[in-house]
């Protein structure tokens, strides 16, 4: 019964009896994409290799992983009253996950209450549990290859895992050996955790209640722990409230942003003073006739800079309706020092002729953005009988990097003679939300932050304490 | 059963159940077979070492509201440690109440003619049937007989060698223990620690 760790036996080479060094491999890891070194224990001897599946490697890397033993408020020889039960910790062991090249263990602390009954803390990630041994009404393991039933639940094998022996220390049930592995499988059914650990010899059902760190402290801990626990539940609650007013921020810059992509701020005046360049001049292309006309808007002034506009054209029905016909249009946005650069500072008719008749051979485009579209409007039959549609209206969003004075020159084309009003431009300032999404993204940021540490901030040492 | 004295020692001895049928003296720790109106002394035996427990030779109590006054122990010794199992007096009747590793399990029923599986072959986790019961085998493993105490209902030979399997079926525990001589079936069912009250 009784097991000290010097007594666990100093594991040697299975081949040749050689002594076990720590050492690595080299092996290609599929998500690095590149090859990664993974511990081993190798025989000094014979060069023999051993994984983290086999025994002789926890004798190698035993140490390491107990490392921190000591990193808990439980204690060998340390009493503490639980529910008017007071229990002595008489005994420890500790696992290892075989599946993890890094440090992931977990402790079972055995105690003995007053009147002999026996009980496991099991201590992992800065939770504790307390278990006892259980008895369910049906259980099977073997006849589906893939499900343990368990009072008819079906629990999946997959999500089994290994845990090995790397520590034991003080009074024990039995006699662990280091790298002993137990199969084990946790899962809950009707909110209470049950744990199967199957070893070569031994199948153990039990089920465990989840103590809280504050009852474990004011059970196991001394004053110094107890006031850090004090000072623990302070901070987290700070934090907690923290994350609240960050959460509230996050809250109203997404409203923020909401608001500000609903709403927009209409350029004025684009379409005030225009020039009329050319007004359904007939051309004939593909033997198809077309009307031609050019009309150039402004100068009207945008305000803001390094902002996201919309451009919006669109038949003006009031003027003339679209009736089955159909017209293109072709806007280009002019910033007025290019106009001007490129007429020589001449502001008249003839000079944005000359210059807009060749726009598509200048050397340096004079606009800054351009935007096309088409209209239409159509009618047939099909086999659910007639239909009319139409599309009378695009709209297209940009960025204008700086503010200024600025000209629309909108080109049309149709299939009938029909008047430039009729097609009516509209421009208009999307709110910018790009930097209430920054902002959001940081608050979003400090909540996460907030609420992980109103759950994780620690000063007690329980080990890898979480909660 | 008079009181009388240990054949051995010479100390008080007395047998409190009928069914009894080896009683250890409590002062020298001589095994006395119980037979007709005498003793067999079959041989002296080391005290028990004492380890935490709510029971003890002659506790009273409840068990599930049920009086119980334990008569005796054996206690068994495997490679990984022990277990007691004590015999009680339990609601006019006679049980087993086994102590492993802190867990209790009360064992009223006893049988010895149902059709055992071959427990030398089984391994944890297997299913087997015992009679018509599918059992799932938690532990197997073979364990010692380390001593006993108190009255017995039966007799096992310090340092014989007995065979055990454990199992659960329909929320009930199995045993099964194998001598050379003899097999028996256990049928019980797991305690928690309120379910016992030692006065």
């Amino acid at each position: 019964m009784v097991t000290d760790n010097q007594e666990l036996k100093a594991l040697k080479c299975s081949k040749c009896g050689g002594d076990l060094v720590k050492s690595f491999r080299s092996v290609y890891d599929d998500d690095e994409e590149e090859n990664v070194n993974i511990p081993i224990a190798k025989c000094s001897a014979c060069g023999q290799e051993f994984d983290q599946k086999t025994e002789e490697y926890y004798g190698v890397f035993a140490d390491d992983l107990s490392a921190d033993r000591d990193n808990s408020v439980f204690k060998l020889g340390i009493k503490g009253t639980l529910k008017d039960v007071e229990y002595e910790i008489i005994g420890r062991i500790r696992y290892q996950d075989e599946d993890e090249y890094e440090k992931s263990t977990w402790d079972e602390w055995f105690a003995v209450s007053s009147d002999g009954a026996y009980r496991y803390f099991v201590e992992e990630e800065g939770e504790i549990h307390s278990y006892e041994d259980y008895t369910p009404r049906s259980i099977d393991l073997e006849s589906d290859p893939e499900k343990i039933e368990f009072e008819g639940r079906k629990i999946s094998k997959s999500t089994g895992y290994v845990g090995r022996i790397v520590y034991a220390e003080g009074e024990l049930s039995w006699k662990p050996e280091i790298g002993e592995p137990s199969t084990m499988y946790d899962f809950k059914k009707d909110g209470v955790k049950y744990t199967i650990e199957r070893s070569e010899d031994e199948v153990s059902i039990t089920r465990g209640e989840r103590i809280s760190n504050k009852a474990i402290i004011e059970a196991f801990g001394g004053e110094k722990e107890k006031e850090q626990h004090r000072n623990i539940d302070r901070k987290r609650k700070d934090y907690q409230k923290r994350a609240i007013v960050y959460l509230i921020g996050c809250i109203v810059t997404f409203l923020l942003i909401v608001f500000s992509f609903m709403t927009s701020d209409p350029v004025e005046g684009v379409m005030k003073l225009k020039n009329e360049l050319a007004s359904n001049i007939l051309q004939i292309e593909n033997n198809q006739k077309m009307y031609h006309s050019v009309v150039l808007y402004g100068p009207f002034d945008i305000t803001k800079g390094d902002s996201l506009y919309s451009a919006s054209v669109s038949i003006d029905e009031s003027v003339r309706k679209l009736s089955l016909e159909w017209e293109s249009f072709r806007l280009l946005l002019v910033p007025e020092e290019r106009l001007l650069k490129a007429t020589n500072n001449q502001v008249t008719q003839p000079a944005f002729k000359a210059l807009f008749g060749e726009v598509d051979a200048l050397k340096e485009p004079v606009e800054c953005y351009s935007f096309s579209g088409d209209f239409w409007d159509e009618e047939g039959s099909d086999d659910e009988g007639k239909w009319h549609e139409s599309d009378l209206s695009s709209e297209d969003d940009f960025v204008i990097d700086k503010p200024g004075r600025y000209y629309a020159y909108l080109e049309l084309a149709s299939q009938k003679p029909r008047p430039v009003s009729s097609v009516s431009v509209r421009l208009e300032r999307v709110k910018s939300y790009r930097y209430y999404i920054i902002i959001m993204v940081v608050l979003a940021c400090l909540v996460l932050y907030n609420r992980y540490r109103a759950t994780t901030f620690n000063e007690v040492p329980l080990n890898q304490r979480k909660k | 059963m008079p009181a009388t004295q240990c054949p051995s020692c010479g100390a008080p001895v007395e047998v409190k159940n009928r069914f009894s049928k080896v009683l250890v003296c409590g002062y020298c720790g001589t095994h006395l077979k119980i037979a007709g109106d005498g003793f067999d002394s079959t041989g002296r035996h080391p005290k028990l070492a004492e380890f935490p427990s709510i029971f003890k030779v002659g506790s009273r109590g409840t068990i599930l509201s049920k009086p119980f006054t334990v008569m005796g122990r054996m206690r068994y010794s495997y490679p990984g440690g022990h277990f007691d199992e004590w015999y009680i007096e339990y609601d006019g009747r006679t049980a087993w109440v086994t102590e492993d590793e802190g867990a209790y399990s009360l064992y009223t029923e006893v049988f010895d003619t149902v059709e055992f599986p071959d427990i030398t072959a089984v391994r944890a986790g297997q299913n087997v049937m015992i009679g018509e019961k599918k059992v799932m085998v938690k532990e197997k493993g073979t364990a010692e007989v380390a001593g006993a105490e108190g009255e017995l209902s039966f007799y096992i030979e310090p340092g014989t060698k007995v065979m055990y399997m454990d199992g659960v079926s329909e929320g009930r525990k199995i045993s099964i223990e194998a001598t050379e001589n003899e097999i028996e079936l256990f049928v019980g069912r797991p305690l928690l620690g309120r379910d016992i009250a030692v006065t």
